[in-house]
């Protein structure tokens, strides 16, 4: 028998890290059709009970003034299509432009008669399992007064006790079990506490119905003085045993000074940590496993099968794809996919990147940006892909565009800077760096000019920041699991098709032909050889394409840098493209080929010609 | 929302920018926008002014346990009392 159950919560509860205790590997992210909301959802079989787990994007009501509250509704609801819609006098006002938690809603103020959801008999969920953080008991209590106001069999989860004691509150869970008649579970997730009698509880609740058949007290309805009075009945306030050093640290990294030189700090050792463990998984661990392990055998094993020509060389000659086609997804990009995500991850758990938007918020406004806009942009240097996604969390259309373009310019992804560091690094570091600064400050003045040309307004900035937490071990070994499993299904086999395409056009001579043609922008506005032709080329299919070609040509440094500069431009890979023409038009797509070449080239020239003439 | 009373016009009611860096105040008055109950800015609740940003950046306050960060065009609508 197959049950639906809902894990609901305001944001940063702690949500996920349940969700993962609850599903082990089997989760899949799904998006909700229609809109621009993805939520993760995963399959939990336990002695023939099989369960579809749906965690449900966090939102702080359900009164549907944004996207991700009125898909919340429609999971509840079971349907659908909503033609039920809450809106109630005592919480919303009408759909306001700054509700940032999600894409706001462009519609008309409807009345202002409380009309609540009705779930639908046969499809509604078998249990919500509703997370409430301790710590932040009142903003979730609102949300769980609304769900329990339903039809629909509710457990609660508290977590985070431990924290909330360490601020001083102490919590009556038996009397506010009883209040609500509602199952209370104490958890503290990231250790693992209580959430085995969470799962015991929810598969009882599964098997043998809700425990309380009463239906709650009809004076507890959702409103925010009824939310006040509970508050005051269950929570008790007692001596703090927090953290003082903590509260000072958060204070320094919140606050412009010292917080805004921390950034820089910061970011330095993220970037020094990704391109230093990434070094090092490359060096010590996947180029001596490839390059003696693995390629060797099968580069014998061809030989010997295969008579040598064409087809031999598409497998193993100069693009072949037994020998590059490995090499360079597994030895070139793989570590530093491990040590991006891995960096990545830390920022993400421990809470800093709130912190982060906020301090950069004023400056990033000068681009048009809000300062939340540096969490796509970051993201952009792992893969562009998940980078475009998130900027549906951006207030305006504008906005997300300006980013879109900027990662589509400026930004390597991980691919590329896997490539870039391993054809500069080896010759000048500080080249190395120039090559990202110097996409940096075109960055900065390709947002201005964006800025100024595109219409659309500026949302206000309304938002919550999270407390900062350890990471935790395991939750970040997971996450990064399921990173790299992405980057093989999306990343390394595309590109070792790639490579056996090049493969195939370099044995033809098809690509020699390609190189002859375009040899006049290439040798003489470029001054790189006739060869540097074929990547550019090859750079509309995967954009380390571009660049690692460059590593065999004998180039001296103005021309390596030359050539990183133009591939750091050119054009964005082919999912990227695709990509920008679903969240956007094809028209954003095209207008985003023709500036990224237009200006690669431009650029490129411009920077080889001043490179001759001072060095 | 509110009709100021005289007694509360005795009350020194100001604007959430005009607070002082440090300063506590209780909200007596938010503009409409369906964020700002649950992310415990209602009036009645006391909150402490933590600064602006730089560069014309938002502003951050404790409500409670909570940080909340804000720009200044909603942090304008909202009045609070010393």
């Amino acid at each position: 028998m197959k049950h639906t159950v809902l894990l609901m919560g305001t944001p940063n509860v702690g949500k996920s890290v349940i969700f993962n205790y609850l599903t082990g590997l089997n989760v899949r992210v799904a998006n909700y059709t229609g809109t621009t909301v993805d939520y993760a959802r995963g399959m939990i079989n336990l002695n023939g009970r099989i369960v579809d787990l749906i965690d449900v994007p966090g939102t702080y009501s359900l009164c549907a003034t944004c996207e991700a509250e009125e898909v919340a509704v429609e999971m509840v609801c079971g349907r659908r299509k909503p033609d039920c819609d809450y809106t109630s006098s005592s919480c919303c006002a009408p759909p306001a432009r700054s509700a940032r938690h999600s894409a706001p809603l462009e519609k008309e103020t409807k009345s202002t008669e409380p009309v609540k959801p009705v779930p639908s008999e046969e499809n509604k969920p078998s249990l919500i399992v509703y997370v409430l953080d301790a710590g932040n008991f009142e903003g979730g209590l609102y949300l769980l007064l609304q769900l329990l106001e339903l039809d629909v069999p509710l457990i609660v989860a508290l977590n985070r006790g431990d924290l909330a004691r360490k601020k001083g509150y102490l919590i009556d869970v038996g009397t506010l079990s009883s209040t609500l008649n509602v199952p209370i579970i104490p958890t503290i997730a990231i250790t693992g506490e209580g959430l085995k009698e969470l799962e015991n509880e929810i598969f009882n609740t599964l098997d043998h119905g809700p425990a309380g058949k009463e239906k709650i007290n009809p004076n507890l309805t959702a409103t925010w003085d009824n939310v006040e009075n509970l508050s005051g009945q269950v929570l008790r306030r007692v001596d703090p045993t927090g953290n003082p050093g903590k509260e000072a640290w958060d204070r320094r990294l919140t606050s412009p000074w010292p917080g805004l030189p921390l950034a820089l700090l910061i970011l330095a050792v993220v970037f020094g940590g990704v391109v230093g463990i990434g070094m090092g998984f490359r060096q010590f661990i996947l180029l001596p496993l490839f390059r003696e392990l693995i390629i060797p055998p099968l580069v014998s094993f061809v030989s010997q099968v295969v008579p040598a020509g064409l087809i031999q060389n598409i497998f193993i000659g100069e693009y072949g794809f037994l020998v590059k086609g490995l090499e360079w997804p597994f030895t070139l990009v793989l570590p530093y996919v491990l040590s991006f995500y891995t960096m990545l991850s830390l920022l993400e758990d421990s809470g800093y990147l709130p912190r982060l938007a906020i301090l950069l918020d004023g400056l990033f406004n000068r681009i048009g940006l809000p300062g939340s806009g540096v969490i796509p942009l970051m993201l952009g240097y792992g893969c562009g892909i998940p980078a475009i996604m998130a900027t549906r969390a951006l207030g305006s259309h504008k906005q997300r565009l300006i980013v879109t373009v900027l990662v589509c310019l400026a930004i390597p992804c991980i691919s590329q800077t896997g490539a870039f560091i391993s054809l500069l690094a080896a010759r000048s570091v500080p080249v190395m760096l120039s090559v990202f600064l110097f996409g940096l400050l075109v960055m900065i003045a390709a947002g201005i000019i964006l800025n100024r040309y595109l219409k659309g307004e500026q949302p206000d900035l309304l938002t919550e920041i999270p407390d900062l937490l350890m990471p935790r071990f395991g939750v970040a070994l997971k996450k990064l699991w399921l990173r790299i499993k992405l980057y093989i299904t999306d990343g390394a086999l595309p590109m070792i098709g790639a490579v056996a395409l090049a493969a195939v056009l370099y044995e033809s001579g098809l690509m020699a032909a390609w190189g002859r043609a375009i040899s006049p922008l290439v040798t003489g506005w470029l001054q790189l050889p006739e060869e540097a032709a074929a990547p550019l080329a090859l750079g509309i299919l995967r954009r380390e394409l571009t660049v690692l070609p460059l590593l065999d040509m004998d180039l001296n440094t103005v021309q390596l840098f030359t050539g990183a500069v133009v591939g750091l431009f050119y054009v964005p890979c082919i999912a990227i493209v695709a990509t920008v023409a679903r969240e956007f038009k094809l028209s954003a797509a095209i207008f985003i080929l023709l500036l990224t070449t237009f200006l690669a080239f431009l650029v490129g020239g411009i920077v080889s010609r001043i490179g001759f003439l001072i060095f | 929302m509110n009709n100021l009373s005289s007694c509360e016009s005795l009350q020194n009611i100001i604007s959430l920018t005009e607070l002082p860096r440090g300063s506590r105040g209780v909200i007596t008055d938010v503009p409409e926008n369906p964020l700002l109950y649950p992310l415990g800015l209602r009036p009645g609740k006391e909150l402490q002014c933590q600064g602006f940003q730089l560069f014309g950046g938002p502003l951050l306050v404790k409500v409670g346990e909570r940080q909340i960060a804000l720009s200044r065009p909603i942090a304008e609508k909202i009045t609070v009392a010393l």
